[in-house]
């Protein structure tokens, strides 16, 4: 039997938590607060086994409260029950300490299953939200470049000033600058040289 | 032997520059002095009895008398107690001569007295009383061989006697810098002043100055070895002294040619010029000369290898010279001894005269004095060259003024038409600079114009967008909590009752389904108010946004594979840059999956300190570029409004098969601040 914090401000949504902790068999005691400083209020005095946090709070957001409780408690086990479905949410909650990340139309099998994990150590993110976080992964490769920036490389290869590449591309010298500075930054190259040397090496351009 | 007597010889020459000691009486009308004492017995009243005591002591008569001591004694006395400061002063003056002959400290400490008296009266009684008694207090430094402080008070009261046009004074004062200056080896400025005594003299008419001058004249020729012309200037000057009775003059034109004789080893004659000279100083108890002439009659004593007679006479003088104070008269005996005890191989006495000779040197001529004296002359010739200036634009205005008269009149017409015609023309210029100036500024004004109205619908549309912004996030929100809030306590409630309730078999699966609809309606209720407005790009901005919102497209309906990817900064910008970025990449995204068929699709974000770029890339079916010439697509027209109400960049470009690229920059990334318009 476990003592539990529910940081959540919906009645309805706190009521529902509270009698399927309760009558789950799993939860003893069940404190709510229904905002992030009474929340920081009731840790003082209170150790709960397991924290039950929502993201949309009157007060604070329930990520930055994520944060503060962990630096103030650091074996404090919080479990993230969220609306929010969105990537930014998940990584930002995550990285923050919370050990799981439910969003709230989760079954009740599911939010039993997420405290039994987090209770017994285990990192624990619903099939959804695993989803969501796979899906983002493969797009941290190589950079990619767009059709017009390979022109611009290819120009600028070639020895071509911005006017001139400007010129032939039929684009403002303006855009053409604009086209070589992303390209540094894409290539991380601190000069012209270095992003043609670099281009090459990747293959983005061919050498003569 | 040979080596000292070398050393002797030498220094005899340097004596012989600066040997010769003129003495000076004042310029003062010199009134005579029986006549003064036979007043002074009369009652007379304070006053007058300081006037004529005054009187006195500048007569000529003055140094003869045998009770002066007690004179001065009584001026000084009464000059304690006047009240009148410039009477005062004058007493000073006069004791200060008076004591100058006898008592060189207490000169010394009248002087002063009389200049702090003048300085203290200010005014033209003040400066001019101040000049004339820097004058004489010069005179008692020239006398004690400090030159260097006698020509910078005589160079300090020539100015105002300028200005007051006293030409007496200023002869006075140039014969005394003429010698000062030659008493300092310098010969070109002892004659350019000599020069000037003479011409002042003959400015004032006054003889005995002019006395004074030939016979300085006098003296540098016979330095410059002109003997003949020397005597002649002497003799001028004697006649002018022998024709007034002026028995100091007298004695200055026998010491003279004293000198002259000397110079030219005629000893004989010298010495008899030189006793004569003698005589007369001590007949008018002029002790300073009598003293001078004394040494000199030794020194050509000495000359003549009459070795006992000359020591006998030097060694007088040298007492004489002790009693008076006068280093510089000391200096040069002991000199003179220094040689004839060597000469007549004394060595012993000869170094011990030497000795106090060369301390005695540098008493009086340290390097100092000569610095300081190039120095007050450098000062002294600017500010003169000054004022000659002006006299010299004075003078020449009044000759203008006189000769000038009728030109003048064909100037001033000339001028007022040539005045005329530049004031006509300066108008006209003007006149024409006036229009330009008007026509610029009407044209910047129609520009300043047209920017504000750019401005302002600049304006218009982002208050539109921002109004547009707000209401949709204020739904958003309404829905996501309001309804959404509502949806999910409707699921749980259903949740709890499920156990209380019986259901057939029929009934759990509807009951299931209707379940399952509800938690699609909440999803599909987030997804709606998430478009309407992302919380993620309010409370973590663009990247992040973007981010979600392409993982949220993953699995779209055109299978396209979507890949986002930044660079640069994560900083936060201004809200109207994330909106407008965020909502222009939402409908190209949302263009290229409805339209293009691409099966890839890039999206990149760019950000760095003053610059955001964001490049949507398709490899769809793509686009003649012309359609957006003819047919302008309301989801091109709308991104590039966005674009341009924050002052963006946007350029899209297309071919056919071969894909879409629209990129979008904002730079600088200030804006001003969101005015609300009314």
């Amino acid at each position: 039997m476990i003592d539990v914090l529910i940081v959540e401000d919906h009645p309805v949504v706190v009521e529902g938590m509270k009698k399927l902790l309760v009558e789950s068999g799993i939860a003893k005691l069940c404190v709510t607060a229904s905002n992030g400083k009474e929340a920081l209020t009731y840790l003082k005095n209170f150790s709960p086994d397991i924290v039950l946090l929502d993201i949309n709070l009157p007060d604070i957001n329930g990520i930055d409260l994520c944060k503060t409780m962990k630096c103030q408690y650091p074996d404090l086990k919080i479990l993230a029950i969220s609306s929010f479905s969105q990537r930014s949410y998940i990584m930002r909650m995550m990285e923050n300490g919370a050990m799981g990340y439910l969003l709230k139309n989760s079954s009740e099998e599911e939010i039993l299953a997420a405290v039994n994990d987090i209770l017994a150590g285990k990192v624990h993110l619903d099939g959804e939200v695993n989803e969501i976080l796979k899906q983002t992964d493969k797009s941290d490769g190589a950079p990619i470049l767009s059709r017009r920036e390979t022109e611009v490389l290819k120009y600028i290869a070639d020895g071509f000033t911005n006017q001139e590449i400007g010129d032939k591309m039929f684009i403002s010298p303006l855009t053409v600058d604009s086209h070589r500075k992303n390209l540094l930054m894409k290539l991380n190259a601190r000069n012209t040289a270095a992003l043609i040397k670099i281009a090459i090496a990747k293959g983005f351009i061919e050498a003569d | 032997m040979m080596k000292l007597n070398l050393k002797l010889f030498l220094k005899c020459l340097a004596i012989a520059v600066v040997l010769l000691f003129p003495v000076f009486t004042s310029a003062g009308q010199t009134a005579n002095a029986d006549s003064l004492i036979l007043k002074l017995r009369k009652s007379l009243s304070k006053e007058d009895s300081i006037r004529t005591l005054i009187e006195l002591c500048y007569s000529s008569g003055f140094r003869v008398i045998s009770d002066k001591d007690e004179y001065l004694e009584n001026l000084e006395r009464l000059s304690k107690e006047e009240k009148d400061p410039e009477l005062k002063a004058e007493a000073f003056n006069a004791l200060g001569k008076g004591f100058e002959e006898t008592n060189l400290v207490k000169a010394n400490e009248k002087y002063l007295a009389a200049l702090n008296l003048y300085k203290n009266l200010g005014g033209k009684n003040g400066e001019w009383g101040y000049a004339k008694t820097l004058l004489k207090y010069g005179t008692v430094f020239h006398y004690n061989g400090d030159f260097g402080t006698a020509i910078k008070m005589y160079l300090d009261a020539e100015n105002t006697l300028n200005k007051y046009n006293d030409f007496k004074q200023l002869a006075l004062l140039y014969i005394k810098a003429g010698d000062a200056y030659d008493k300092l080896a310098n010969p070109e400025k002892r004659n350019f002043y000599n020069q000037k005594a003479i011409d002042f003299a003959l400015k004032c008419n006054d003889e005995q100055l002019l006395g004074k001058a030939y016979m300085t004249k006098a003296i540098n020729l016979i330095y410059d070895e002109k003997y003949k012309d020397a005597e002649f200037f002497c003799n001028k000057a004697n006649q002018i002294a022998l024709a007034s009775g002026d028995k100091m003059q007298q004695h200055i034109f026998n010491y003279n040619m004293g000198l002259l004789y000397s110079r030219r080893e005629l000893y004989d004659q010298s010495l008899t010029f030189y006793k004569k000279a003698f005589d007369l100083a001590k007949e008018i108890k002029a002790h300073n000369d009598e003293c001078d002439a004394l040494y000199k009659v030794g020194l050509v004593q000495y000359y003549m290898e009459q070795y006992s007679i000359a020591r006998k006479t030097l060694l007088k003088a040298l007492i004489f010279a002790d009693s008076l104070k006068s280093d510089i008269l000391k200096r040069n005996i002991y000199d003179a001894l220094s040689c004839l005890e060597a000469d007549i191989g004394n060595h012993k006495k000869s170094n011990e005269y030497l000795n106090k000779y060369i301390d005695l040197i540098y008493q009086i001529f340290s390097d100092e004095s000569q610095k300081q004296v190039n120095f007050l002359e450098a000062k002294y010739q600017s500010q003169k060259r000054e004022g000659e200036i002006i006299q010299l634009q004075d003078e020449k205005k009044i000759k203008d003024l006189q000769l000038t008269k009728n030109r003048q009149w064909i100037i001033i017409l000339l001028s007022i038409v040539l005045l005329l015609a530049v004031i006509s023309f300066s108008l006209h210029f003007n006149y024409q600079q006036k229009k330009t100036i008007a026509k610029k500024e009407s044209e910047l004004k129609e520009q300043k114009i047209l920017e504000l109205e750019k401005d302002r619908q600049l304006l218009a549309t982002q208050s539109v967008l921002k109004g547009e912004e707000t209401e949709r996030s204020r739904l958003a929100r309404d829905l996501h909590d309001g309804l959404g809030g509502l949806l999910l306590s409707i699921k749980l409630s259903l949740s709890n009752t499920k156990e209380n309730m019986t259901f057939t078999e029929d009934g759990v699966d509807q009951y299931n389904k209707a379940l399952g609809l509800l938690d699609t309606s909440m999803k599909e209720l987030r997804r709606v108010a998430h478009n309407m407005m992302p919380e993620a790009l309010v409370k973590f901005g663009l990247k992040d946004a973007l981010a979600d919102f392409c993982s949220s497209l993953v699995n779209n309906e055109s299978n396209t594979q979507i890949t986002f990817q930044s660079f640069g900064e994560e900083k936060r910008i201004d809200s109207r840059y994330e909106i407008g970025l965020y909502r222009i990449a939402q409908e190209l995204i949302n263009n290229a999956l409805k339209y293009s068929k691409a099966t890839e699709l890039m999206v990149q974000l760019i950000q760095e300190a003053d610059r955001v770029h964001l490049t949507v890339q398709d490899n769809g079916k793509g686009f003649d570029m012309e359609i957006l010439k003819t047919s302008k697509g309301a989801g091109i027209a709308n991104i590039k409004s966005r674009v341009e109400s924050l002052n963006g960049y946007f350029d899209i470009y297309s071919e056919p098969d071969k894909g879409t690229e629209a990129s979008i920059e904002f730079k600088n990334l200030s804006l001003p601040e969101n005015q609300i318009i009314s």
